[in-house]
């Protein structure tokens, strides 16, 4: 079966790890040199995007690798234009996606968490399979369904069809959250006349956090990154979501390399801020013991 | 884990007498969005799906029926054939990789002795995660780029100029260079959650090895690997089922080319679908993906288990 641990552990240091722990950071050398080349390797590329986004084409034709003097940063404000929009469509649609995955992945795991109910083990099995579907077999006959509805080009069209894709492995996160959860705190409650909806909201979500920013965090990486969706059911490039919106620099921008790399690196920010206020959970989020 | 006493615990809350003052509906009002959702956006289309893999769906005339026609045309379809051994190779190959790159890259933070080294070196491989995948596919595009890619400045940078060569634009380089993508693949889900599980584990274990004089290599196939098969075997479904259906990356850096040297099933799915309107042969493919992906599955699960006993600690 599947398992998931997302409760807040003790640290590893309050439990005794400095035991075999104590030779020295000089150890730490060899270590340290493979991660370095390892860190290189995967930033190299990066950095590279960035230097070069200062960039006008001559100086990129001429010097690859280092910085050329003066800096363009008038690539930035060519750039800014052309992703802002997506951007900003990328934020309302990931919004009310990652809002409505926690509600509802919240409801769904608490249900098979406290309550015993005719058809629970066959209902949370015909959920939990759906995790193996490939997402891109159901891209078809979604797309006839959302044209349809009428769907095609909105908000909605977006967001409904992402939280079904996200609430499987939601609900199952959940659902082993909410078991390891003492059930006498609802005993308490249910004994001060708390009603069952009031447990869920006023007991079961404020302890949820947690596990909440463990889905949370994912389902954003997830809206974030999807492409095949809103390339099917979005018709007007006003509305395309950021992981689309940067294509518009491959196309008919490439020409011009530096306003394309700081296309790349505005595209980038966002995400990279958001990690930045609330790195330490985020980490904690990512690494909520995932395991099977 | 922690998990599995608890499923007892509920197990005799309902035994007990105070369960009547919960209403019988409760449970089902607190699953309905879910079952509504999954209903319209999950289920429906998966029959849909498979059910007009059996006709000549164009998504909007009246599809009529034609059995197993777009199977075998499938199986006659060079193009298909090629595509499914494409996303072979490249699942396969993408997932040792990520699945290795990963694992070293926990096991060598996992090492360190220092706890503060641990947490920056956690943060430096967590960061490039957060960079939009479409942006990471074209910065690779550009990397593979013949004249102003980084990797043939590279070489030249190194003399290894005669080494250059367009990366993308060869039929037999394109698939390798899109499995090399994102290189060294540290950074990513996998990482972390294998950090995670290494850190968790219970440090007297390794601390008796150490006493026993147990080399560190040793001791990562002896005791580390053992440990955290849950979460590897986790890895690696979720790196196959990925793989299996990838689209995203084909469509981005290679369009499929050069000569179907990078199609892959996901992407030739989207192009009959959404560029001829071969909705029911699309579905066709579909299916084919959806087989694919429960039998590497099962497979996978199958290994883990057998005569795995999990000591929950």
């Amino acid at each position: 079966m599947l398992k998931s641990n997302t409760t807040v552990r003790t640290p590893a240091i309050e439990r005794g790890k400095t035991t075999s722990k104590q030779a020295g950071w000089k150890n730490d050398i060899p270590l340290t040199i493979a991660l370095v080349v390892l860190a290189l390797l995967t930033y190299v590329p990066f950095v590279s995007v960035i230097v070069n986004s200062f960039k006008d084409n001559k100086q990129f034709f001429t010097q690859f690798w280092l910085p050329t003097f003066p800096l363009h940063f008038d690539n930035y404000s060519k750039a800014w234009p052309i992703i802002s929009q997506s951007i900003l469509n990328s934020v309302i649609y990931s919004t009310p996606t990652v809002i409505l995955v926690l509600l509802v992945s919240g409801l769904t795991g608490y249900a098979f968490a406290r309550y015993r109910f005719w058809g629970r083990e066959v209902i949370f099995l015909l959920m939990l399979i759906l995790i193996m579907l490939p997402g891109i077999l159901l891209v078809i006959p979604m797309f006839v369904e959302i044209k349809d509805m009428g769907w095609i080009n909105t908000v909605q069209g977006i967001v409904f069809p992402w939280t079904a894709v996200q609430i499987p492995f939601g609900m199952f996160l959940m659902r082993t959250f909410f078991e390891t959860l003492p059930k006498e705190y609802f005993e308490a409650a249910r004994l001060d006349g708390a009603s069952e909806l009031q447990l869920f909201y006023r007991i079961a979500l404020p302890l949820a956090t947690p596990a909440f920013s463990t889905l949370g965090i994912l389902t954003l990486l997830f809206t974030w990154n999807d492409l095949i969706w809103p390339i099917i059911t979005l018709l007007d490039s006003t509305r395309y979501p950021i992981s689309i919106g940067v294509l518009r620099f491959s196309g008919s921008f490439s020409t011009d390399f530096g306003v394309t790399f700081a296309g790349y690196v505005l595209a980038s920010v966002p995400l990279i801020v958001v990690f930045f206020f609330t790195a330490r959970r985020f980490m904690a989020g990512l690494q909520g013991g995932l395991s099977i | 884990m922690a998990t599995n006493s608890t499923l007892t615990g509920s197990v005799s809350d309902a035994s007990r007498p105070r369960s009547r003052l919960v209403p019988v509906y409760m449970p089902y009002v607190f699953l309905l969005p879910a079952i509504v959702l999954l209903l319209l956006f999950r289920y429906y289309p998966a029959f849909s799906a498979v059910f007009h893999s059996f006709t000549d769906w164009d998504g909007t005339r009246q599809a009529n029926f034609v059995g197993l026609d777009q199977y075998q045309a499938l199986l006659k379809d060079a193009i298909f054939i090629k595509s499914v051994v494409n996303i072979l190779i490249y699942t396969a190959a993408r997932t040792i990789l990520t699945t290795v790159m990963a694992l070293i890259g926990a096991e060598l933070v996992y090492n360190l002795r220092s706890y503060v080294s641990q947490g920056i070196w956690r943060i430096i491989f967590t960061i490039p995660l957060v960079i939009p995948s479409t942006v990471v596919f074209l910065v690779w595009r550009q990397i593979y780029n013949s004249r102003l890619g980084l990797l043939n400045q590279f070489l030249s940078a190194i003399g290894l100029g005669d080494q250059a060569q367009p990366w993308l634009g060869q039929p037999n380089t394109a698939l390798a260079a899109l499995i090399m993508v994102g290189f060294p693949l540290v950074s990513g889900l996998g990482f972390l959650v294998l950090l995670s599980a290494l850190q968790n584990m219970p440090t007297e274990v390794n601390d008796a090895a150490l006493i026993d004089g147990c080399t560190r290599l040793r001791r990562i196939f002896a005791i580390d690997l053992p440990s955290i098969r849950g979460p590897l075997a986790l890895i690696i479904i979720l790196g196959i089922n990925a793989g299996l259906q990838e689209f995203t990356p084909m469509l981005v850096v290679t369009n499929g080319g050069p000569i179907n040297a990078t199609q892959s099933p996901g992407l030739y799915l989207y192009q009959q679908a959404f560029t001829l309107g071969k909705f029911g042969y699309s579905t066709a493919i579909g299916t084919v993906l959806m087989l694919m992906t429960l039998v590497f599955s099962v497979f996978i699960l199958r290994a883990r288990y057998k005569r795995a006993h999990d000591v929950e600690v």
